[in-house]
C-alpha cells in the first residue's frame, strides 16, 4: 500500500454548501474535483463538470438488440425450425411473441445494460477497492456529510488543498493516503468472496436435506384428483361402475368404410376407380406404394423384394399377364384385405391412397415394356409441360 | 392578437360546417363525430380533475406550482355538461349506440343480452349519466373552487380537507369513467365487451389530461407566467407521460392478445371490423402514434426538459387521444371509414371550442395556489 497523499477530502453540512464549495474549488482544481453524498444529488455533475453519462445510450442499444434477438428468435423458431399449431393459429403469430419480445427487452436493457454499465462505468469494475472507503470521514459520508474530494500527488499538493477546501467552507478535512491502482489492495477482497462461499455451501447443504425432507411429504396432487370421467376406470357415478359409455346399438364408425364385395374378382366387377389419372394422384400413389408396397414388390413391381432370403413368401410379380388385365377394382380389393401371406392395407391406408397406388401401378406396368409410341408420348408431356413431373419428388 | 383570435375563427368556421353536417341529414354520422369531440375536450377535462385529485391524494409537494393550471382545465366540465347535453339531444334520438334501433333490436330479441336490456333501459341510462356528470362538477367544485378560495382565506385546512376527499373521489373517478366508457364507447356495439374497457378509457382518459396540462403549462411560459415551473417540474410531467404513453400500450395490448388468442366469435368480431378493409390502416397507425413515437421521443431526458420538444409530443398525445375515439366509435356504423368535409368541419369546431374555452379558463383565479402551504417546498422542489 503507497504511502503518497491520494485524496484531500473536505466534510460540508448540506448539500448546498457542498455545492458552493464545488464552485469555489472549480477554477483552480477542474477535473481533479470528486463530490461523495450520502443520497444522490440531481445536478451535481453538471457542477464538476462531469460529461454525461453513457449508461442511457447502453440501455438503450442492448434494450433494442433484446428486442430484435427476441423477435428474431421466436419468428425463427416457429416459422421455420420447429413449426407447431397453436390454437389454429398462423405459424407468425406476432401477438404471442410480444410477452416474450417485452421480458428479453427488458431483461436486456435492465440487468445486462444498466447493472453491468453501472458496475463497469461508474463503479469502474476492475478498481475494486478505493482509498476513500478506508478513510475516516466514510461514516459520516454515508450519513450526513457532504464530501468535496481534491485529487492530489504530493504533500504540498494536500496542503494547499486542505488551506482551500477549508476557505471554501468546509469545517472538516482529511488527507487520505494511497493508490487507486488496479492490483494495489488484497487480490481478491477476502469478506465478501468468503462469505458468499458460505451461504453457497450453506444453501447447498439446505437444499439437499430438504429434498430429502420433500420425499417423504406427500405429493402435490391436484391435477390428478378432478372430478371428471377417466377412461378405463372405476366410476360410481354410473349405475354399472364403469367410466366408460358403451356403444348405443346400431352406432356406425364414421371412419369405418363399407364394402359391398367379397372377393377380388367381385369388386373387380362392382368398383371404378373414382380417382383420374392426375400428376397430382400418381404422385400421391407413388408415395403410397414406395412406403407400403416396395419392400415386396420391388422398385418396378416386378415381384424382386428387398427383403432378405429368410424371407421365403414369394411376392406377385405385379407385370403378370393376369394382373394387367385385371380391373382396378381387383387391385383395390387385394391391397385392402390382402392375400395369401400379404396382409390387408385397409387399415393403415386411406380408401383414396389406395386407388391412388392402384393408378401408380397402372404406371409400373405401362412404364417396364413401353413401346416407342409410349416414349414419344411421355416426352411430348414432359417438354410440354415440365412441372408434371409432380410424381418425381 | 391575431393569434388569440385564431380558436375562435376555427371554432366559427367548424360551427358553420356543423351546422351544414347538420342539414345535410346524416344523423348517425353527425352524432358519432360530436361524441368523438364531446369525449375526447371531456377526457381532457376529467384527466385534469384526476390530476389534481391525485396529486392532493398522495400530497405531492412538486406539483403544487402547476396545480392551478389542471385546476383551470378541469373548469371545462360545465361547459362539456352542456356540450354532451345538446349532443344527446340532437342524437339520441334513435341514431346513436344504444338508442339505435337495430341495438335495441338486438337486446329485445337475443335472450343472452337480457341483462343489458335493463342496464341499457333509457332512464337508468339518462339516470346515471345526470348522476356522473353530478359527481364530476360537484368534485371540481370542492377540489378547484376549494383552492381557489384557500388563495383569499390561507387556510390550511383546505388542503387536510382536499387530502381526505381525494380518497373517496378515487372510487367516484374509477366507477364514473367506467359508466362513461362502457355506455358511451363499449356501447356502440350492443355484443361485445372487454371488462378491461374501463382501464383502456381511464389510460387515455389521464393521457389526455396530462398533455392538456403540459400544453396549458408552457402556454402560460410563454407569456411570461408561470415562470415558477423549471425544467425539473416539466421532467416530472414528461416522467408521468411517458409512463402512460407505456400503460395505454399495455392495457390496449393485453385487450387485444385476450380476445386474440382466445378466438371467441362473440368478442372478436369486434377487432374483426378494426383489422379489415379501410379500418386497417387506421388500426396499424394508432400504436405507432400512440405509442411507438411518443415512447421514444420521450425516452430522452432532454425532451421532457425542453418546452418546444415536450408541448409537440403533448400535441401529439391528444391526435393520438382524438383518433382512439374516432377508432373506437365510427366503425360501429358500419360504413366503413368516413372521413370528409363533415369530419374536417367538426374537428375545427372543437378544437377551436376547447382551445377558446381552455384560453378563458387560464385567466380564472391566480397563476399559483397562493394559499398552499406547501407552495414554498413546490418552488423549491428540485429533481
Amino acid at each position: 500500500m503507497s504511502d503518497r497523499p491520494f485524496l484531500v477530502l473536505g466534510l460540508f453540512q448540506d448539500a448546498d454548501k457542498l455545492v458552493h464549495g464545488i464552485r469555489a474549488l472549480k477554477s483552480t482544481y477542474g477535473d481533479k474535483l470528486e463530490a461523495y453524498t450520502p443520497y444522490p444529488i440531481h445536478g451535481i455533475e453538471k457542477e464538476l463538470g462531469i460529461p454525461k453519462s453513457h449508461v442511457g445510450k447502453i440501455v438503450l442499444a442492448l434494450g433494442l438488440s433484446g428486442l430484435t434477438l427476441a423477435l428474431g428468435f421466436q419468428s425463427w423458431v416457429f416459422t421455420t425450425d420447429y413449426q407447431i399449431q397453436f390454437g389454429g393459429k398462423p405459424y407468425f403469430s406476432w401477438a404471442s411473441f410480444v410477452p416474450i419480445v417485452f421480458e428479453v427487452t427488458v431483461l436486456l436493457a435492465c440487468i445486462v445494460g444498466a447493472v453491468f454499465g453501472m458496475l463497469v462505468l461508474v463503479n469502474k469494475l476492475p478498481h475494486y477497492s478505493h482509498p476513500i472507503l478506508s478513510s475516516r470521514s466514510m461514516p459520516k459520508i454515508t450519513r450526513d456529510r457532504f464530501a468535496l474530494a481534491v485529487s492530489v500527488d504530493t504533500a504540498e499538493d494536500a496542503a494547499r488543498a486542505e488551506a482551500a477546501l477549508r476557505q471554501a467552507g468546509a469545517p472538516e478535512t482529511e488527507v487520505v493516503h494511497g493508490t487507486d491502482e488496479i492490483g494495489s489492495g488484497p487480490l481478491l477482497p477476502l469478506k465478501p468472496v468468503l462469505a458468499t462461499v458460505i451461504i453457497c455451501v450453506l444453501a447447498g447443504l439446505g437444499t439437499w436435506h430438504l429434498q430429502r425432507l420433500w420425499n417423504k411429504l406427500p405429493l402435490i396432487s391436484i391435477m390428478d384428483e378432478q372430478t371428471k370421467v377417466l377412461p378405463f376406470r372405476a366410476n360410481a357415478f354410473y349405475p354399472d361402475g364403469q367410466s366408460m359409455r358403451p356403444l348405443v346399438p346400431g352406432t356406425v364408425s364414421r371412419s369405418a368404410e363399407y364394402a359391398a364385395w367379397t372377393t377380388p374378382e367381385e369388386a373387380g366387377q362392382m368398383l371404378v376407380n373414382p380417382l383420374s389419372a392426375d400428376s397430382l394422384t400418381l404422385a400421391k400413389g407413388r408415395r403410397g406404394y414406395e412406403t407400403h408396397c416396395l419392400v415386396c414388390h420391388g422398385q418396378l413391381g416386378d415381384g424382386t423384394k428387398l427383403l432378405s432370403d429368410k424371407y421365403t413368401g414369394a411376392p406377385a410379380n405385379l407385370h403378370q399377364a393376369r394382373l394387367k388385365e385385371a380391373p382396378d377394382g381387383h387391385l383395390f380389393a387385394v391391397v385392402t384385405a390382402g392375400k395369401n401371406t400379404m396382409a390387408g392395407y385397409g387399415k393403415d391406408i386411406p380408401a383414396a391412397d389406395r386407388w391412388a397406388i392402384v393408378h401408380y401401378v397402372r404406371v409400373l406396368q405401362r412404364a417396364l415394356d413401353a413401346s416407342d409410341a409410349d416414349v414419344q408420348a411421355a416426352q411430348a408431356v414432359a417438354a410440354a409441360a415440365p412441372v408434371a413431373q409432380g410424381g418425381s419428388h | 392578437m391575431g393569434k388569440t383570435m385564431l380558436p375562435k375563427l376555427m371554432a366559427g368556421l367548424g360551427l358553420l360546417g356543423v351546422i351544414g353536417a347538420w342539414f345535410a341529414g346524416d344523423s348517425a354520422r353527425f352524432s358519432a363525430n360530436w361524441f368523438v369531440w364531446s369525449i375526447l375536450l371531456l377526457a381532457v377535462a376529467l384527466g385534469s380533475l384526476f390530476i389534481v385529485a391525485l396529486e392532493h391524494l398522495t400530497r405531492a409537494q412538486w406539483s403544487i406550482v402547476l396545480r392551478r393550471v389542471p385546476e383551470r382545465l378541469s373548469g371545462l366540465l360545465p361547459a362539456l355538461a352542456v356540450v354532451f347535453a345538446i349532443g344527446a339531444a340532437l342524437g339520441l334520438a334513435g341514431n346513436f349506440g344504444w338508442s339505435t334501433p337495430a341495438f335495441r333490436e338486438a337486446l329485445a330479441t337475443e335472450p343472452h343480452l337480457h341483462g343489458k336490456a335493463i342496464w341499457y333501459s333509457s332512464p337508468f341510462f339518462i339516470g346515471r349519466l345526470v348522476f356522473i356528470f353530478a359527481v364530476w362538477l360537484m368534485s371540481w367544485k370542492l377540489l378547484a373552487g376549494g383552492s381557489m378560495k384557500q388563495d383569499e382565506t390561507k387556510d390550511p385546512r383546505f388542503s387536510l380537507f382536499a387530502k381526505r376527499f381525494s380518497a373517496p373521489f378515487m372510487w367516484l373517478f374509477a366507477i364514473s369513467v367506467t359508466v362513461l366508457t362502457v355506455d358511451w364507447l363499449m356501447g356502440m356495439s350492443p355484443r361485445w365487451f372487454s371488462t378491461i374497457f374501463g382501464v383502456y378509457g381511464f389510460s387515455g382518459i389521464f393521457l389526455s389530461g396530462l398533455a392538456a396540462t403540459v400544453l396549458g403549462i408552457l402556454h402560460l411560459k410563454k407569456q411570461g407566467r408561470l415562470q415558477e415551473v423549471r425544467p425539473d417540474h416539466l421532467y416530472s410531467l414528461g416522467g408521468f407521460l411517458f409512463a402512460f404513453t407505456v400503460f395505454w400500450a399495455y392495457i390496449a395490448f393485453s385487450q387485444f392478445m385476450l380476445i386474440w388468442y382466445a378466438n371467441l366469435p362473440e368478442e372478436t368480431f369486434w377487432f374483426h371490423t378494426r383489422l379489415t378493409g379501410g379500418w386497417y390502416p387506421v388500426t396499424f397507425i394508432l400504436p405507432i402514434l400512440r405509442f411507438i413515437v411518443p415512447f421514444f421521443a420521450l425516452l430522452s431526458r432532454e425532451v421532457k426538459m425542453d418546452a418546444r420538444r415536450l408541448s409537440l409530443v403533448a400535441v401529439l398525445v391528444l391526435v393520438g387521444q382524438a383518433l382512439d375515439l374516432y377508432w373506437l366509435i365510427v366503425p360501429e356504423l358500419g360504413r366503413g371509414v368516413l372521413f370528409g368535409w363533415q369530419e374536417v368541419a367538426f374537428g375545427l369546431f372543437f378544437t377551436g371550442l376547447g382551445l377558446s374555452l381552455a384560453e378563458a379558463r387560464m385567466n380564472v383565479g391566480k397563476d399559483l395556489p397562493e394559499g398552499d402551504p406547501n407552495l414554498d417546498a413546490s418552488l423549491h422542489y428540485h429533481l
